[in-house]
């Protein structure tokens, strides 16, 4: 199973390009060396600088994680001011969703989606770079935040008016940043929806596409749609701040709730488009590794779709408490429970994939399994939180936390360290320690839920959510939470001592198709994937097609 | 069409949804 198809396979001829036309080494010199990541228009470079960029705002919103953690260990304020605590909890929510997740995402998209479906490169590549080389720019501009007159964004990531309001310098600073990334974004999208409609090899019909390149059209889709939104609602927090109108400003004849049904307008799709991919993902990994073909592959289209159409009508489950007609709570809470339908024929047909395969539990596989069991927690939450009454008792609180995290993180990031062990020997041509791949999951699976679990406790026992201090009776689950913290972030250097190993080529050697159950186009050419692959459309041997 | 062409077509119409959507939702909220 681990020979490349030879029908598809196109390495002699690009090899033979790569010999002429092949990237700049270190050994060409540092300049040549760093035009060449500075100008790349190369999919698989972007691809890595994406995941590289992501990678390090995660470390960096992580670090601002273990401060809230460190301030929470113990009630009473401990290491930072009530001030700083706020810029903390707005940076990493905005570092995570934004320069965190979303990257990585777009970074596993720029390097899969076109050896997925058999072209050269993404359809606009000089607008790929544009997009990636915006990000840098626009989050140092955020982080810069932290030393102008008034502090970093304090308000939340959510931005409410009139708080956000009392932001001193920064706000116009945050209002460009996230232009910034939200262009970033768009940009990234119109290019993965232009490849998959327009480049696809000739033989890979739109239901034939694997569920990883579904799942980011989708999300690309969404991605277009509300990305102006938020871009439109920050605009005008940005005039009513420095232009005199009074979008928000009640005085004027604003209403500040307006906002909040702008952004969740976009919030909640925002959510889908950090989960969809990972759905994508895990679609991929779970039947390669029960070496079975996935259980209802076009149902599974139908539910992404239906989850991105219901995306959109759910948004006002997130503002409940503020006081609505009975008859629109009633609308959002309904909508919002019938997300869990197709969420639920997805859950069912991972099990449905496993049922009876021959299953094994490499890395790639046991974080894909981390991700079905956790996620669900975080949906089963996610449906107590739906119910309007009950919501009235957790708005707020620690429960919320608990809630997202639970998507968030053994979410949406457990299923990108899924796909980053699954596709890395594609990458880079060696395989990882699996001895510590299977150390970083136990370890990464224990504390995330020492974490994240007891803050469901705090929630229910009445702890409120954005506070540095807190009473007494909610000390020891803190305590407990506050260590889960610094043990999973202290997990994580395995990981990344693992993946620079493999970009060093350290390891044992990998075959085209890695994994023995792995069916899909990029798994036909060689590992390490050539810098061009499938500049000729590949003929397809229909094994390969979902 | 060329191939090129379509895709720039195809991009060029998706970036117009993306303005078009910022400009409307603006000015529909200032209208307001």
């Amino acid at each position: 199973m681990s020979t490349v198809n030879p029908t598809t396979d196109s390495h002699g001829h690009h090899g033979h390009d790569d010999h002429h036309h092949g990237p700049a080494t270190l050994a060409d010199g540092v300049w040549p060396y760093m035009k060449r990541w500075i100008g790349t228009t190369n999919h698989k470079d972007l691809g890595t600088m994406y995941l590289i960029f992501s990678f390090t705002m995660l470390f960096i919103g992580g670090l601002m994680s273990l401060v809230i953690r460190a301030e929470l260990f113990a009630p009473g304020i401990q290491f930072v001011d009530p001030g700083f605590y706020n810029e903390m909890i707005t940076l990493h929510a905005l570092v995570m969703i934004f320069g965190g997740v979303m990257p990585a995402f777009v970074g596993l998209a720029n390097w899969m989606i076109p050896m997925m479906i058999g072209c050269s490169d993404l359809a606009l590549p000089r607008v790929n770079n544009w997009g990636f080389w915006i990000l840098p720019f626009a989050f140092s501009m955020l982080l810069g935040t932290l030393f102008v007159s008034g502090g970093a964004p304090a308000s939340g990531w959510t931005m409410y008016p009139p708080l956000v309001m009392q932001t001193g310098n920064a706000l116009p600073l945050m209002v460009f940043a996230i232009h910034m990334a939200g262009i970033s974004s768009i940009t990234g999208a119109i290019n993965i929806v232009v490849t998959i409609l327009n480049m696809r090899a000739p033989d890979m019909p739109l239901l034939k596409m694997p569920l990883f390149v579904w799942a980011w059209l989708i999300t690309a889709y969404l991605l277009i749609a509300v990305m102006p939104v938020l871009a439109g609602a920050v605009t005008m927090l940005l005039t009513d701040h420095f232009f005199g109108t009074t979008f928000f400003d009640a005085a004027g004849g604003g209403d500040p709730v307006l906002f909040q049904h702008i952004f969740w307008f976009f919030g909640h799709p925002e959510v889908y488009i950090m989960i969809l991919p990972a759905f994508g993902i895990v679609s991929a990994i779970i039947p390669t590794f029960a070496r079975k073909k996935l259980f209802g592959h076009d149902s599974m289209v139908y539910a992404l779709a239906s989850i991105a159409f219901l995306s959109f009508i759910v948004w006002a489950h997130h503002m409940f408490t503020v006081g609505m007609p009975v008859s629109a709570e009633l609308f959002f809470m309904f909508a919002t429970m019938l997300i869990s339908v197709p969420t639920g024929v997805k859950v069912f047909n991972w099990v449905a994939t496993m049922w009876r395969g021959s299953m094994t539990f490499e890395t790639p596989m046991l974080f894909a399994l981390g991700f079905v069991v956790l996620f669900t927690i975080g949906g089963l939450s996610g449906l107590m939180l739906a119910l309007t009454p009950v919501d009235f008792q957790y708005h707020d609180s620690y429960f919320v936390v608990a809630h997202f995290h639970y998507v968030l993180v053994p979410g949406a990031i457990f299923s990108i360290i899924a796909a980053i062990y699954y596709w890395v020997p594609k990458w880079t041509g060696v395989m990882y320690s699996e001895k510590l791949g299977q150390f970083h999951f136990w370890w990464s699976a224990v504390w995330i839920n020492v974490l994240f679990f007891p803050q469901h406790f705090l929630g229910l026992a009445g702890m409120p959510r954005r506070i540095p201090d807190y009473a007494t009776q909610f000390t020891d689950f803190n305590m407990i939470s506050s260590i889960g913290a610094l043990m999973f972030f202290l997990g994580q250097f395995v990981f990344i001592y693992n993946m620079i190993m493999c970009m060093r080529r350290s390891g044992e050697k990998a075959s085209g198709r890695v994994w023995e159950g792995a069916r899909g186009l990029e798994w036909t050419v060689p590992s390490p994937a050539p810098y061009h692959t499938f500049e000729t459309p590949p003929k397809i041997d229909p094994r390969e097609l979902a | 069409m060329s191939p090129k062409k379509k895709n720039a077509a195809l991009a060029i119409a998706l970036g117009a949804v993306a303005v078009g959507i910022y400009v409307a939702f603006f000015f529909e909220m200032a209208a307001r």
